[in-house]
């Protein structure tokens, strides 16, 4: 049995475990479930050896393991998945399977060796045939499964899974969790760090629930509800899950000031054409790497010059810089390299598109925050100190403070809590029905569903390919209808490639 | 791929006991801490040490040094491996051209400052222009376009400078204002505050550190991030080329590799005053206290009375003490590869500078 006894660790001020307990018996499945900043990513850490615990002990079947670094992780037979990929991108997915331990014969890798070695892994994920592809010209879905691959190779003991499915489509969820039952039923102790609660209880034998670097509660998964854990998870007795309550609020019709319109955009092989009103939400789903992320990006000026017509204008955008002053804003799920100043202040962060792009004076931030539901101490306070669904709100606020015509997100609730990520959607929604027109790629579709719901004049394009393939508006965007459409029948997509031809 | 572990949690401490403690973070103390030890050796070896006289003449010999440094302090800050390894080429060029261009004579100095500052500019923009447009490395173009400045130097002397210091400069820089207040130390205070005001004040400096902490996210914000570089690299160039020029004036004449030695001076400076080599955070006030640590350095190593070719060994060796203990320090909670990488490149600067 796997037993982590009042693991404790601070980083500077800030308390990310406080006295985390844990157990967790041979072939159990145990999930970990928290929001941002409960500390369950610290604890994933602290078994994979690369963060030190500043006090606790882990046994595992009676025996203490003295974790220091990743090889002695290991080497106690722990093997982790990392929410940002342990992976090396230029090696290939032999490589990076096997590594550092690649066979060798007088120092040179025997690469057919290593390919026989990975064969029946890969064959287990569906992955046949990609032992040689560099992992860089993978698609980030199948970069997790790697990851994935990559840990079942150390045959582990314990395996903990950071949020393995968060960027995986359903079709590689099922294959995913199929392999991690077998591996149950041969004794392996599993931690799965999640946040979606239908994976829990579809596939963990137990849950523990953290809050504050504390575990508020362990049950069996067979034993408590969605709300329950919830309430447990945001410490508010009240909390319902939104993915499945949802109310529909009435909407008022702004002015519809602005419009988009796009003609034969390239994304990938193929011309996207796309029409958006003011006023109007457009969610982007489909399976990962079919070309959304593309899209919005391209349509922001950061890949090359687009030529878009704007309320009737032809506007001609060659940078970043240029969409903003034309009134385009961008939010990024990666808020660590595209959103945040971690070093700057939240005032600094909230301001300054503001202030150095349109040349704005006083801007009332609390105030902004206030509405925002952003929860923080000091406005001078560094951006670092908040968690990641606050980050994201503060970034949010840099652009809902300029009043953009056109708002363009890149899966901007990723990797942020689920009370969080409901406030991140009712932004969106004020700034909708303030005029603003939104174009939203998610990879959740659940969180398209969600939006739907909130707000009726929402449509959600389904992407395959480079194309659109689907249009859902209102009352059709379901779960059901946004994954049937996303994985196109074989002549579907032979029509839709047609039709681009 | 891996990403260095982040803290999760907002923080909520604000207690007496945490304030007193954030003081002592702050960035500057390192440096306060560095220039009263040298100071207080100082005065153990000689008695004269903390005498006006000799501590006018560190502040004044500083001022040099800050100038050099500020361009620096502003390349480094814009990040993205930012570093500029051709100060010292210009802070020679603008010594030998300053002598030059004036020919010697007070009438000559302006419009030899003229021609300088354009020069100076016109180096930084090209610096600016490979580094952001063509997308080479900063560490590959500075030190590059150095050998084309040390170059034009030798074409233009050819190898024997003319000119020295006009009279006027030869009495900024080694004059007194009154009592043993040189000409140079208000102007150490004049170029402290202007480059405060610059990084500090100015939405010019404010975006540069934005940039500096976070290309991709400035980027997509809409600043103009190759025009804030290029910038940056400008204010370098012209800041060397004029620390040159003082530098002239302090010491009357100028040879080939007057100035070669502040490449290395100014990075130190920088790194001492608490600036972070991975930019983004950082201050001019830090650079200009670490300035004078280092000169405070030096005067010590003359204190002891060694023979030149010990002291210069001594200087380089607590020069790569100190970088090595501020990477240390940093590195222990940063996690963060590159300033350690960047630190060994400076200690084998240290090792060629030493060894000179």
């Amino acid at each position: 049995m796997l037993v982590c006894d009042s693991i404790s660790k601070r980083y500077g001020s800030v308390v990310a475990l406080r006295s985390a307990n844990l157990k967790v018996q041979p072939g159990e499945i145990h999930a970990i479930l928290g929001g941002n900043g409960s500390g369950k990513s610290t604890l994933a850490k602290i078994m994979a050896g690369t963060v030190q615990p500043d006090g606790g002990t882990i046994h595992w079947n009676g025996v203490p393991l003295r974790i220091m670094n990743p090889v002695s992780a290991t080497k106690s037979g722990i093997a982790v998945t990392f929410q940002e990929l342990s992976l090396l991108g230029n090696l290939t997915v032999a490589e990076n399977i096997c590594f550092p331990a690649m066979p060798t014969r007088l120092g040179r890798v025997q690469v057919a060796r290593m390919r026989e070695r990975v064969h029946p892994l890969l064959k287990d994920l569906e992955l046949e045939g990609m032992e040689d592809v560099l992992v860089d010209h993978l698609p980030s879905g199948y970069q997790y499964l790697v990851e994935y691959a990559k840990a079942l190779f150390r045959n582990p003991d314990i395996l903990v899974l950071d949020e393995i499915t968060s960027a995986l489509h359903r079709e590689q969820v099922t294959r995913i969790t199929q392999s991690i039952r077998a591996l149950a039923e041969r004794g392996t102790a599993v931690l799965f760090v999640s946040h979606r609660l239908p994976e829990i209880f579809s596939l963990c034998d137990g849950v523990t629930v953290f809050r504050n670097g504390e575990n508020v509660g362990t049950f069996r998964t067979g034993e408590v509800s969605a709300n329950q854990l919830l309430a447990l998870m945001t410490g508010d007795p009240n909390a319902v899950d939104t993915t499945a309550a949802l109310d529909g609020e009435p909407y008022t019709l702004a002015p519809r000031s602005a419009s988009l319109e796009v003609e034969s955009l390239p994304v990938r092989s193929h011309k996207i054409s796309l029409s958006i009103r003011s006023g109007e939400i457009v969610g982007i789903a489909g399976i990962q790497g079919q070309g959304q992320s593309e899209l919005v990006r391209r349509l922001f000026g950061m890949h090359g010059v687009v030529t878009v017509t704007l309320n009737g204008k032809i506007v001609r955008i060659g940078s970043p810089r240029s969409a903003v002053r034309q009134g385009f804003a961008f939010v990024s799920g990666d808020r660590e390299h595209e959103g945040t100043f971690a070093q700057h202040s939240l005032s600094t962060n909230a301001s300054c598109v503001g202030q150095f792009i349109f040349h704005r004076k006083a801007m009332d931030i609390k105030a902004e925050f206030d509405r925002m539901h952003v929860h923080y101490h000091r406005l001078s306070q560094k951006m670092q100190e908040l968690s990641g669904g606050n980050q994201q709100k503060v970034v949010l606020t840099r652009w809902t403070s300029v009043h953009p015509a056109i708002l363009l997100a890149d899966d901007p609730t990723k990797g942020v809590d689920v009370a969080a990520r409901h406030e991140v959607h009712q932004m969106f929604v004020a700034l909708a029905e303030s005029g603003t027109a939104i174009v939203m790629v998610s990879s959740d579709e659940e969180e398209l569903v969600a939006l739907a719901s909130m707000y009726p004049l929402m449509r959600v394009l389904v992407m395959y390919d480079g194309t659109f393939v689907q249009e859902l508006k209102g009352a059709e965007v379901t779960l059901q209808s946004l994954i049937e459409a996303s994985i196109p029948q074989e002549d579907n997509h032979v029509i839709s490639q047609a039709e681009n031809l | 791929m891996v990403r260095a572990p982040v803290p999760e949690r907002d923080v909520s401490l604000s207690s007496n006991a945490e304030r007193l403690r954030n003081v002592f973070r702050h960035p500057l103390i390192p440096v306060l801490v560095v220039i009263v030890i040298l100071l207080l050796f100082g005065r153990i070896l000689s008695p004269g040490f903390l005498g006006m006289a000799n501590i006018g003449n560190i502040l004044a010999t500083s001022t040099i040094l800050a100038l050099a440094g500020l361009g620096q302090t502003f390349v480094i800050i814009g990040g993205g491996e930012g570093i500029d390894l051709s100060v010292g080429a210009l802070v020679s060029l603008g010594a030998i051209l300053g002598g030059a261009f004036s020919n010697g004579v007070n009438a000559g100095l302006l419009p030899a400052l003229g021609l300088l500052i354009l020069l100076g500019g016109f180096v930084g923009f090209l610096n600016g222009m490979g580094v952001q447009w063509i997308g080479v490395p900063p560490l590959v173009m500075t030190l590059g376009m150095a050998s084309v400045v040390d170059g034009f130097a030798l074409a233009y002397t050819n190898g024997q400078p003319t000119g020295g210091a006009p009279p006027v400069l030869l009495s900024i820089g080694t004059g007194h204002l009154f009592g043993d207040i040189r000409w140079l130390i208000p102007m150490g205070i004049v170029i402290a505050i202007i480059g405060y005001l610059v990084l500090n004040r100015s939405r010019f400096g404010h975006q540069l550190q934005l940039v500096g902490n976070n290309r991709q996210a400035a980027r997509l914000s809409g600043l103009p991030l190759r025009n804030i570089i290029i910038a940056s690299y400008i204010i370098a160039g012209i800041a060397s080329i004029l620390a040159g020029v003082l530098l002239l004036g302090y010491a009357g004449s100028s040879d080939l590799q007057i100035g070669n030695s502040y490449t290395l001076l100014s990075i130190a400076a920088v790194v001492i005053g608490g600036t972070k080599l991975t930019g983004g955070e950082g201050s001019y006030i830090g650079t200009v206290l670490g300035a004078m640590a280092l000169i405070v350095l030096t005067n010590v190593l003359v204190a002891m009375k060694l023979p030149e070719g010990a002291r210069e060994v001594l200087e380089g060796l607590a020069l790569v003490a100190i970088l090595v203990a501020y990477t240390r320090r940093r590195g222990a909670h940063r996690q963060s590869r590159r300033p350690r990488m960047l630190a060994n490149t400076l200690k084998g600067e240290a090792q060629k500078w030493k060894s000179e």
